[in-house]
């Protein structure tokens, strides 16, 4: 089988980004779509052709089934990538794309609608030998039947939405009751599948650094999981994406209780935003083996070619005021420096001059670091974090490098509530006395507010500011 | 000429600056520094004061400078205090969007009377809707958005009617 010649990025900003460079590398040629606010956007500069889309918001432009597949057609894209987000997970969009001739980068659509429900899911799950958390047995009809099934779970359970995500519910009123975990750490399997029955896992991620419910800060691999651990989790991720007839990657999530107990939470059927932690520590290009495996490729590796090389870290740079309540920014990136170096790799979505608007997710960049072990990554991190420079939007990169210098964090001691716990810890310090005066001098000396007219030729300016 | 230089969430500093040449005597609260910032094209520009010299990138904005420096980005704002005598104080008369979103309800319009801390909008951002409350008592003069409009941080959404000076904060 041969890879497709052209192919369609369904997506924006970093992720976009990102396919892009392996169609490229691949000599797959590339074609962005875009809503007008991302016109000058860097999805398009980097695309060999680019379609518009509309919409009644520019979010809903992405959305956009029936004008994404006919870009498809109308420019001879053989295939189509969906990135993350948008309709990556929607099975609708995976049929019209194959119904109308064009190849679908992803899994197939029976698989996405399995693991899209949550209680489906749970239940697939538990019939594949993926250990799952005590609860109702399938969604509870009301308060009475919650609290039945809770008092046999024993408490303290939590009450779940069966559609939804990212602490999100979609319209779907199907609820059900579930163990909590006391302190629980988020560690997540990625699994590669190709249609020749191969089936393997990249060993896992660990994503429990989280605000809001999304996750800010994801290393591989975790530091909490051994060898034994692993090779548990990686089979019955492997035993449940066989069990649905996978396809392409995707990602079992789990969470891992401090004994070391692991349980099943959902199956996320597309590339996952945190996936370039497992190609800096594997060196496998994922985007990549999702292309093959989409071209009828077998998967050229097996599962004792995969090995972890050191350690790798990714901070989420979102345009948000962390100490603030993480609300969002907005405003003009006058200025964009992005940090290079040994081990760094940084997926940007944002380009200098461009605007952060509310219309869409507030990440801007991934920056990730890859050591030969976790301590050496954390520094490289916290170089990298310190050396991205965005000027004009207010974002998150000071709070991040905090979180990664607490001694917790490098003792490899988190969890989900790590962020809340450690919120005193994680507060910004009061600037130096001397380092506000460097600012004050610098922004004196940048404002117009002093018009450079105004230069006192010497010797009256060594007197002092004598005019007023 | 004076300006006010604040770093953000700090107290003002007053500063003069007097240039020559490449480099500028400073004055902060009272104490002269010698200073100079040489841009370095991709480089980052050097700060120098007195003796000591750091890396710094800046980017202006109008009032707004911001510089990393020190692993990180800082905001500062520089007030002409001549100009803001002039162009009036930002007062309690108006609520404005403490971050972008999307108006989901309206509960007050034109002329009617409000007390401190009563709903004005319910906005939505982040998928999280939060209430915006009259800071004093007064009567509304204008509603700025009308449900389903989305702003920026800082706009306008309901403006009071305003107080003159020897007017008690009465509705």
């Amino acid at each position: 089988m041969s890879l497709p010649a052209k192919v369609l990025v369904a997506n924006r900003g970093e992720i976009a980004v990102r396919i892009i460079r392996t169609l490229r590398e691949l000599g797959i040629a590339s074609v962005a779509v875009y809503h007008a606010l991302d016109a000058d956007g860097p999805a398009v500069r980097a695309a060999d052709e680019a379609i518009e889309l509309t919409g009644e918001t520019p979010v809903g432009a992405y959305l956009q089934i029936d004008q994404i597949v006919a870009a498809a057609v109308g420019t001879g894209a053989e295939a189509i990538h969906p990135g993350f987000g948008f309709l990556s997970e929607n099975p609708a969009m995976a049929e019209a794309v194959t119904a109308a001739g064009v190849t679908w980068i992803g899994p197939p659509p029976g698989a996405m609608r399995a693991m899209g429900d949550k209680l489906t899911s749970k239940r697939l799950a538990a019939e594949a030998g993926v250990p799952i958390l005590p609860g109702s047995d399938g969604a509870v009809a009301d308060a009475d039947a919650a609290v039945a099934a809770a008092e046999r779970t024993g408490y303290p359970v939590l009450v779940k939405a069966s559609a939804g995500g990212g602490g999100k519910g979609f319209g779907d009123g199907r609820v059900f009751v579930e163990r909590f975990v006391q302190r629980p750490r988020h560690i997540e399997v990625q699994v590669l599948a190709d249609g020749h029955g191969t089936v393997l896992h990249l060993g896992e991620r660990e994503c429990s650094i989280q605000r809001r419910y999304q996750k800010v800060i994801e290393e591989c691999p975790s530091p909490f999981v051994d060898e034994q651990m692993r090779a548990a989790m990686g089979e019955t991720a492997v035993a449940l994406a066989r069990a649905v007839g996978y396809r392409s990657a995707g990602t079992v999530e789990m969470i891992a209780d401090q004994r070391g107990d692991f349980y099943f939470l959902e199956m996320n059927t597309r590339l996952q935003v945190e996936h370039p932690v497992t190609e800096l520590v594997t060196g496998i290009d994922i985007v990549a083996e999702q292309i093959r495996v989409a071209a009828g490729e077998r998967l050229t590796i097996s599962q004792a070619d995969v090995t972890l090389r050191g350690h790798a870290i990714e901070c989420r740079v979102y345009a948000e005021d962390a100490d603030a309540g993480f609300y969002p920014a907005t405003g003009r990136l006058a200025l964009v420096r992005f940090p290079v170096g040994d081990g760094i790799r940084v997926d940007a979505g944002v380009l200098e001059g461009g605007e952060v608007s509310s219309s869409f997710d507030p990440m801007i960049a991934k920056v990730c670091a890859h050591g030969a072990t976790r301590s050496e990554a954390i520094a490289r991190e916290r170089a990298a974090l310190r050396d991205t420079v965005l000027l004009g939007v207010t974002t998150n990169t000071a709070f991040l490098e905090r979180v990664l210098a607490t001694p917790e964090f490098g003792r490899g001691e988190t969890h989900t509530g790590f962020i809340d716990e450690h919120a005193d810890a994680l507060i910004q310090t009061p600037t130096p006395a001397a380092s506000e005066l460097a600012l004050v001098v610098t922004a004196a000396l940048a404002s117009p507010a002093f018009d450079r007219r105004w230069t006192v030729p010497e010797p009256l300016a060594s007197i002092g500011p004598w005019i007023s | 000429m004076q300006v006010e230089i604040t770093l953000s969430g700090g107290e003002p500093h007053t500063v003069e600056l007097v240039r020559r040449g490449a480099a500028a005597v400073v004055t902060v609260d009272g104490r002269c520094y010698d200073a100079a910032l040489a841009t370095g094209g991709p480089e980052p520009s050097r700060l120098t004061v007195d003796t000591v010299t750091e890396p710094v990138w800046t980017a202006v904005d109008g009032d707004t400078v911001w510089v990393h420096a020190f692993g990180r980005a800082w905001e500062l704002s520089v007030l002409d205090p001549r100009r803001r005598a002039l162009g009036g104080a930002v007062s309690d008369d108006v609520s404005t969007a403490p971050m972008p979103g999307t108006t989901i309800a309206v509960a007050v319009r034109g002329g009617q009377a409000v007390g401190a801390g009563e709903r004005l909008v319910v906005i939505e951002s982040m998928k999280m809707q939060s209430e915006i409350v009259a800071m004093r008592d007064g009567v509304v003069d204008q509603v700025f958005v009308d449900v389903g409009d989305t702003f920026e941080r800082g706009a306008p959404l309901v403006g009071l009617v305003p107080l003159s000076d020897d007017e008690p904060a009465a509705s």
